[in-house]
């Protein structure tokens, strides 16, 4: 690659690769089995620009690559109203993902698209601040935190520097989280991971106390241990596969400092992101984008009713995951109660829409605390599951 | 600044080239997506010491980057607009930042000690070069 036997592309992305391991003082550059790649936004400058500018005709990626969350749903783009615009834009960059031989997940959760295609201890590239948490917590594959740039460069040449994550030694617990709370809805690990990246910042947390998480709970807290945190791995004792038990997550070492979790902490995010009580209008789920089994979930709470008149329900999950839902009626049981499921896309990317969605209840912390700088003019509710259903029904916060 | 004295702050230089130019200067971390705008290259992070400055031409000496990783996009597209800073020196290497500044071809400087960056008062005239990973700070 070096000597630019596979083209010129290719020769300078290794070029840069090797230039950003030397600096981060790499010793050598990794093969990846896979990576995952963003640039797909129409929103963050930048993205488009480097794509569009980067990218040459016939280059394909060297491994299997999946893509991040789109600005527009590509089937249902008309009634978001989005302007034609961004649907062009999408369309483009969507196309150059085709030719690269990317497959078209784009996802926030492309763990669920790939089987067991990435397993323990694999070496891969991972964008998406949330993904890359759980690609190295809950499955224990190893990825620092990739911008969009240097993620397609790395699967394009199928490597990255050996340095970050990739290193058993930074991989070690820091941080012991003692958490002392009951924690029952997916709400919950958002508020719990919210607390503890505020309060320990970029560490490898190690929790204890936690019951038996779901999957879409480990999801939840992956997704806001990066959000406030910029956290890329976590343990979890007796939960997480370099923790099966405490000493292991330590790598054998004593923590370097305890905290407490209590119900309270808990609470606090929710006051804190939501003051008040009110009209509510727009319901939103899927951030981190739904599994199959939170879609089931949303089904059971909705079947048979009618959300309120007025009232908007917007579920978000990836089209892969949408089709297997589709097929288990799951869909429809959603979608006749009144909600929408979305593909593609989420709120925060949602871009050029002509009406910006209003009084927003969300059961993601970060929907609520990202919301306000992506839809400035609108408030938003962050709350339990059951409690943004319950508004679905009634319009109101209280 | 032929003939004026200056002091030598020793880094490691990651991308080469040689800059003078003013300096904006903090102990604190930089978050480039969301923190500073990508049109006008204004830190616009609340309560942040360079809240209010233009890293646009400037030799941008911070503790590290914070935050997104989308750091790069921001130095992608603010060099494509030509609002790019001169340089950037930072005490830990953050990989979105230095990812940024090799695409873009930014001259850097890391693993400066944070002991020096303290000494350096903001708006100081600075030349860095980013093959030897010196800084020549004419303040004396």
């Amino acid at each position: 690659m070096l000597d630019g036997e596979d083209g010129s592309l290719i020769q300078k992305a290794i070029k840069l690769m090797v230039k950003f391991g030397e600096a981060m003082k790499a010793e050598r550059l990794l093969p990846i089995k896979y990576a995952h790649v963003s640039l797909t936004s129409t929103n963050i400058r930048g993205e488009y620009e480097f794509l569009t500018d980067f990218v040459t005709d016939n280059v394909k990626v060297k491994v299997p690559t999946t893509c991040q969350t789109l600005s527009i749903d590509r089937e249902r783009w008309q009634e978001l109203g989005i302007s034609e615009d961004v649907v062009n834009k999408a369309f483009e960059i969507v196309k150059i993902f085709e030719k690269l031989g990317i497959r078209p997940t784009f996802t926030c959760t492309p763990y669920y698209t790939i089987n067991n295609l990435v397993e323990f201890g694999d070496h891969i590239a991972s964008c998406e601040s949330s993904a890359v948490t759980y690609f190295n917590s809950v499955i224990g594959a190893r990825t620092n935190r990739e911008s969009g740039q240097s993620g397609l460069i790395s699967a394009l040449v199928g490597r990255t520097p050996e340095f970050g994550f990739h290193l058993k030694e930074n991989r070690k617990g820091r941080i012991l989280i003692d958490v002392r709370a009951n924690l029952e809805d997916d709400a919950d690990y958002s508020s719990l991971g919210f607390q503890v990246g505020k309060k320990i910042g970029p560490e490898v947390p190690v929790f204890v106390g936690l019951k038996n998480p779901n999957d879409a709970e480990l999801k939840a807290l992956s997704n806001s241990l990066a959000l406030t945190g910029g956290i890329a791995l976590f343990h979890a004792v007796d939960i997480t596969p370099e923790a099966k038990t405490l000493n292991d997550a330590f790598q054998g070492d004593k923590p370097e400092d305890k905290l407490i979790i209590t119900q309270n902490d808990i609470e606090n995010t929710y006051n804190e992101l939501t003051t008040g009580s009110g009209e509510v209008r727009t319901i939103v789920a899927g951030c981190p984008h739904l599994n199959l089994f939170e879609l089931e979930e949303f089904a059971k709470m909705l079947e048979g009713k009618k959300i309120k008149e007025g009232v908007k329900v917007w579920l978000f999950t990836a089209a892969f995951v949408y089709e297997v839902a589709k097929t288990k009626g799951i869909i429809d049981k959603i979608e006749s109660a009144g909600a929408r499921v979305y593909r593609d896309t989420c709120l925060l990317l949602l871009d050029g829409m002509k009406k910006k969605p209003e009084l927003v209840a969300t059961n993601a912390a970060k929907q609520a605390y990202y919301g306000k700088s992506f839809i400035p003019d609108t408030y938003f509710y962050f709350g339990k599951t059951r409690k943004i259903i319950k508004a679905a029904f009634t319009g109101r916060w209280e | 600044m032929e003939g004026k004295s200056y002091r030598i702050i020793k880094g490691r230089g990651v991308f080469p080239g040689i800059v003078e130019a003013e300096a904006l200067v903090t102990t604190e971390s930089i978050s480039l997506l969301g923190g500073v705008n990508q049109e006008t290259s204004e830190v616009i992070e609340l309560n942040h010491p360079l809240s209010g400055e233009y890293i646009s031409g400037k030799v941008l000496m911070v503790y590290s980057g914070r935050g997104s990783v989308g750091s790069t996009s921001t130095l992608y597209y603010l060099k494509k607009i030509g609002k790019n800073p001169a340089a950037l020196v930072m005490v830990i290497p953050d990989p979105p930042v230095v990812f940024g500044a090799i695409l873009t071809e930014i001259p850097t400087i890391v693993d400066v000690s944070i002991d020096d960056l303290k000494t350096i008062k903001n708006h100081s005239r600075v030349k860095i070069n980013g093959e030897t990973g010196e800084i020549f700070v004419y303040d004396v």
